[in-house]
Protein backbone atom coordinates (compact mmCIF):
# COMPACT_ATOMS: atom_id res chain seq x y z
CA UNK A 1 0.00 0.00 0.00
CA UNK A 2 2.69 2.29 0.95
CA UNK A 3 4.54 1.52 -2.56
CA UNK A 4 1.08 2.46 -4.37
CA UNK A 5 1.17 6.10 -2.86
CA UNK A 6 4.55 6.25 -3.09
CA UNK A 7 4.22 5.75 -7.10
CA UNK A 8 0.99 7.94 -7.08
CA UNK A 9 3.16 10.26 -5.72
CA UNK A 10 5.68 9.68 -8.55
CA UNK A 11 3.12 10.07 -11.15
CA UNK A 12 1.62 13.07 -9.94
CA UNK A 13 5.11 14.91 -10.29
CA UNK A 14 6.06 13.92 -13.51
CA UNK A 15 2.45 14.02 -14.93
CA UNK A 16 2.40 18.33 -13.84
CA UNK A 17 5.92 18.55 -15.04
CA UNK A 18 4.46 17.74 -18.40
CA UNK A 19 1.72 19.70 -18.12
CA UNK A 20 3.41 22.55 -17.44
CA UNK A 21 5.93 22.18 -19.92
CA UNK A 22 4.36 23.85 -22.73
CA UNK A 23 2.14 27.37 -22.03
CA UNK A 24 -1.47 27.07 -23.29
CA UNK A 25 -2.25 28.49 -26.60
CA UNK A 26 -5.58 29.88 -26.27
CA UNK A 27 -4.39 31.82 -23.37
CA UNK A 28 -1.69 32.84 -25.53
CA UNK A 29 -4.05 33.93 -28.01
CA UNK A 30 -6.42 35.74 -25.91
CA UNK A 31 -3.85 37.77 -24.55
CA UNK A 32 -2.32 39.22 -27.23
CA UNK A 33 -6.10 39.25 -28.83
CA UNK A 34 -6.69 41.80 -25.99
CA UNK A 35 -4.26 44.38 -26.94
CA UNK A 36 -4.25 44.32 -30.53
CA UNK A 37 -7.74 43.73 -32.16
CA UNK A 38 -11.06 45.22 -32.01
CA UNK A 39 -13.55 45.05 -29.32
CA UNK A 40 -16.00 42.67 -32.01
CA UNK A 41 -13.25 40.74 -33.04
CA UNK A 42 -12.18 39.89 -29.71
CA UNK A 43 -15.62 39.31 -28.06
CA UNK A 44 -15.97 37.07 -30.85
CA UNK A 45 -12.56 35.25 -29.68
CA UNK A 46 -14.02 34.87 -26.47
CA UNK A 47 -16.79 32.57 -27.28
CA UNK A 48 -14.45 29.57 -27.02
CA UNK A 49 -14.36 29.61 -23.32
CA UNK A 50 -18.07 29.72 -22.50
CA UNK A 51 -17.81 32.62 -19.96
CA UNK A 52 -20.23 34.17 -18.56
CA UNK A 53 -21.73 37.14 -19.63
CA UNK A 54 -21.27 39.47 -17.42
CA UNK A 55 -16.70 38.31 -17.21
CA UNK A 56 -17.28 39.10 -20.58
CA UNK A 57 -18.24 42.23 -20.06
CA UNK A 58 -15.68 42.94 -17.90
CA UNK A 59 -13.38 41.54 -20.09
CA UNK A 60 -14.19 43.83 -22.74
CA UNK A 61 -14.54 47.03 -20.03
CA UNK A 62 -10.83 46.75 -19.55
CA UNK A 63 -10.58 46.29 -23.20
CA UNK A 64 -11.98 49.36 -23.40
CA UNK A 65 -9.53 51.36 -21.49
CA UNK A 66 -6.24 49.20 -22.73
CA UNK A 67 -7.47 50.45 -26.37
CA UNK A 68 -7.32 54.27 -25.33
CA UNK A 69 -3.23 53.27 -24.76
CA UNK A 70 -0.98 53.87 -27.94
CA UNK A 71 -0.31 50.94 -30.37
CA UNK A 72 2.91 51.64 -29.35
CA UNK A 73 2.40 51.25 -25.86
CA UNK A 74 0.56 48.05 -26.11
CA UNK A 75 3.49 46.84 -28.05
CA UNK A 76 6.04 47.28 -25.43
CA UNK A 77 3.35 45.28 -22.95
CA UNK A 78 2.84 42.40 -25.48
CA UNK A 79 6.56 42.39 -25.42
CA UNK A 80 7.11 42.12 -21.85
CA UNK A 81 4.62 39.07 -21.81
CA UNK A 82 6.41 37.33 -24.23
CA UNK A 83 9.73 37.66 -22.22
CA UNK A 84 7.36 36.08 -19.39
CA UNK A 85 6.11 33.46 -21.85
CA UNK A 86 9.89 32.66 -22.84
CA UNK A 87 11.09 32.19 -19.47
CA UNK A 88 7.89 29.67 -19.27
CA UNK A 89 8.99 28.26 -21.77
CA UNK A 90 12.82 27.19 -20.98
CA UNK B 1 -6.56 4.86 2.92
CA UNK B 2 -8.73 3.20 0.14
CA UNK B 3 -10.59 6.57 0.51
CA UNK B 4 -7.11 8.44 0.55
CA UNK B 5 -6.19 6.56 -2.94
CA UNK B 6 -9.27 7.46 -4.35
CA UNK B 7 -9.42 10.99 -3.63
CA UNK B 8 -6.09 11.36 -5.11
CA UNK B 9 -6.53 9.40 -7.93
CA UNK B 10 -9.77 11.66 -8.75
CA UNK B 11 -7.75 15.35 -7.88
CA UNK B 12 -4.40 13.90 -10.47
CA UNK B 13 -6.50 14.71 -14.12
CA UNK B 14 -7.88 18.36 -12.54
CA UNK B 15 -4.38 19.04 -10.88
CA UNK B 16 -2.35 18.19 -14.12
CA UNK B 17 -4.41 19.41 -16.77
CA UNK B 18 -5.81 22.78 -15.15
CA UNK B 19 -3.83 25.54 -15.57
CA UNK B 20 -1.93 27.77 -18.21
CA UNK B 21 1.26 26.16 -17.96
CA UNK B 22 3.17 28.87 -16.66
CA UNK B 23 2.48 29.86 -13.27
CA UNK B 24 4.79 33.34 -13.21
CA UNK B 25 2.22 34.30 -16.00
CA UNK B 26 -0.75 33.63 -13.78
CA UNK B 27 0.94 35.57 -11.20
CA UNK B 28 1.58 38.31 -13.10
CA UNK B 29 -2.05 38.18 -14.26
CA UNK B 30 -3.79 37.53 -10.96
CA UNK B 31 -1.11 40.81 -9.80
CA UNK B 32 -2.27 43.18 -12.75
CA UNK B 33 -6.08 42.83 -11.70
CA UNK B 34 -5.19 42.75 -8.11
CA UNK B 35 -6.34 46.59 -6.75
CA UNK B 36 -4.08 45.83 -3.86
CA UNK B 37 -1.19 45.60 -5.35
CA UNK B 38 0.38 49.41 -6.50
CA UNK B 39 1.86 50.38 -9.74
CA UNK B 40 5.08 50.38 -7.53
CA UNK B 41 4.67 46.85 -6.23
CA UNK B 42 3.54 45.91 -9.74
CA UNK B 43 6.85 47.52 -11.30
CA UNK B 44 9.22 45.68 -8.81
CA UNK B 45 7.49 42.27 -9.61
CA UNK B 46 8.07 43.09 -13.59
CA UNK B 47 11.62 44.62 -13.30
CA UNK B 48 13.75 41.74 -14.43
CA UNK B 49 11.02 42.24 -18.01
CA UNK B 50 11.36 45.75 -18.05
CA UNK B 51 14.08 47.39 -20.54
CA UNK B 52 13.78 51.20 -20.57
CA UNK B 53 11.04 54.07 -19.06
CA UNK B 54 9.29 53.86 -22.35
CA UNK B 55 8.37 50.33 -20.98
CA UNK B 56 7.92 51.40 -17.76
CA UNK B 57 5.32 54.22 -18.36
CA UNK B 58 3.44 50.98 -20.94
CA UNK B 59 3.06 49.09 -17.61
CA UNK B 60 2.42 52.13 -15.34
CA UNK B 61 -0.73 52.65 -17.69
CA UNK B 62 -1.82 49.70 -18.05
CA UNK B 63 -1.89 48.98 -14.27
CA UNK B 64 -3.97 52.21 -14.29
CA UNK B 65 -6.28 50.86 -16.11
CA UNK B 66 -7.26 48.01 -13.85
CA UNK B 67 -6.93 50.05 -10.52
CA UNK B 68 -9.86 52.29 -12.48
CA UNK B 69 -12.53 49.59 -12.30
CA UNK B 70 -14.94 48.62 -9.75
CA UNK B 71 -14.43 46.09 -7.68
CA UNK B 72 -17.09 43.83 -9.39
CA UNK B 73 -15.75 44.50 -12.88
CA UNK B 74 -12.46 43.28 -11.35
CA UNK B 75 -14.03 40.38 -9.84
CA UNK B 76 -15.86 39.12 -13.13
CA UNK B 77 -12.00 40.08 -14.85
CA UNK B 78 -10.55 37.02 -12.17
CA UNK B 79 -13.69 34.66 -13.26
CA UNK B 80 -13.17 34.86 -16.62
CA UNK B 81 -8.91 34.38 -16.09
CA UNK B 82 -9.93 31.36 -13.97
CA UNK B 83 -11.91 30.42 -16.84
CA UNK B 84 -8.95 30.77 -19.44
CA UNK B 85 -6.39 28.74 -17.03
CA UNK B 86 -8.63 25.97 -16.44
CA UNK B 87 -9.25 25.76 -20.47
CA UNK B 88 -6.24 24.24 -21.03
CA UNK B 89 -7.51 20.93 -20.21
CA UNK B 90 -9.92 21.40 -23.11
CA UNK B 91 -6.79 21.89 -25.42
CA UNK B 92 -4.48 19.08 -24.33
CA UNK B 93 -5.10 15.66 -23.34
CA UNK B 94 -2.58 13.59 -21.16
CA UNK B 95 -0.15 12.79 -24.37
CA UNK B 96 -0.11 16.29 -25.11
CA UNK B 97 -2.32 15.60 -28.13
CA UNK B 98 -5.45 17.71 -28.83
CA UNK B 99 -8.85 16.71 -27.90
CA UNK B 100 -12.38 18.93 -28.52
CA UNK B 101 -14.51 20.14 -31.18
CA UNK B 102 -12.35 20.77 -34.42
CA UNK B 103 -13.05 24.42 -33.65
CA UNK B 104 -11.01 24.17 -30.71
CA UNK B 105 -8.47 21.85 -31.89
CA UNK B 106 -8.03 23.76 -35.12
CA UNK B 107 -7.71 27.14 -33.10
CA UNK B 108 -5.41 26.17 -30.49
CA UNK B 109 -3.06 24.92 -33.52
CA UNK B 110 -3.59 28.38 -34.98
CA UNK B 111 -2.88 30.05 -32.29
CA UNK B 112 0.13 28.13 -30.81
CA UNK B 113 1.79 28.57 -34.26
CA UNK B 114 0.99 32.03 -34.29
CA UNK B 115 2.16 32.88 -30.64
CA UNK B 116 5.46 31.27 -30.37
CA UNK B 117 6.50 32.39 -33.70
CA UNK B 118 6.24 35.36 -32.43
CA UNK B 119 7.95 34.28 -29.67
CA UNK B 120 10.71 32.50 -31.14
Amino acid sequence: MKLSVCLLLVTLALCCYQANAEVCPALVSELLDFFFISEPLFKLSLAKFDAPPEAVAAKLGVKGCTDQMSLQKRGLIAEVLVKILKKCSV
Amino acid sequence: MKLLMVLMLAALPLHCYAGSGCPLLENVISKTINPQVSKTEYKELLQEFIDDNATTNAIDELKECFLNQTDETLSNVEVFMVISFSSYKLFKSPDQGQVGSSFLTDNAKATSEQAFSYIG
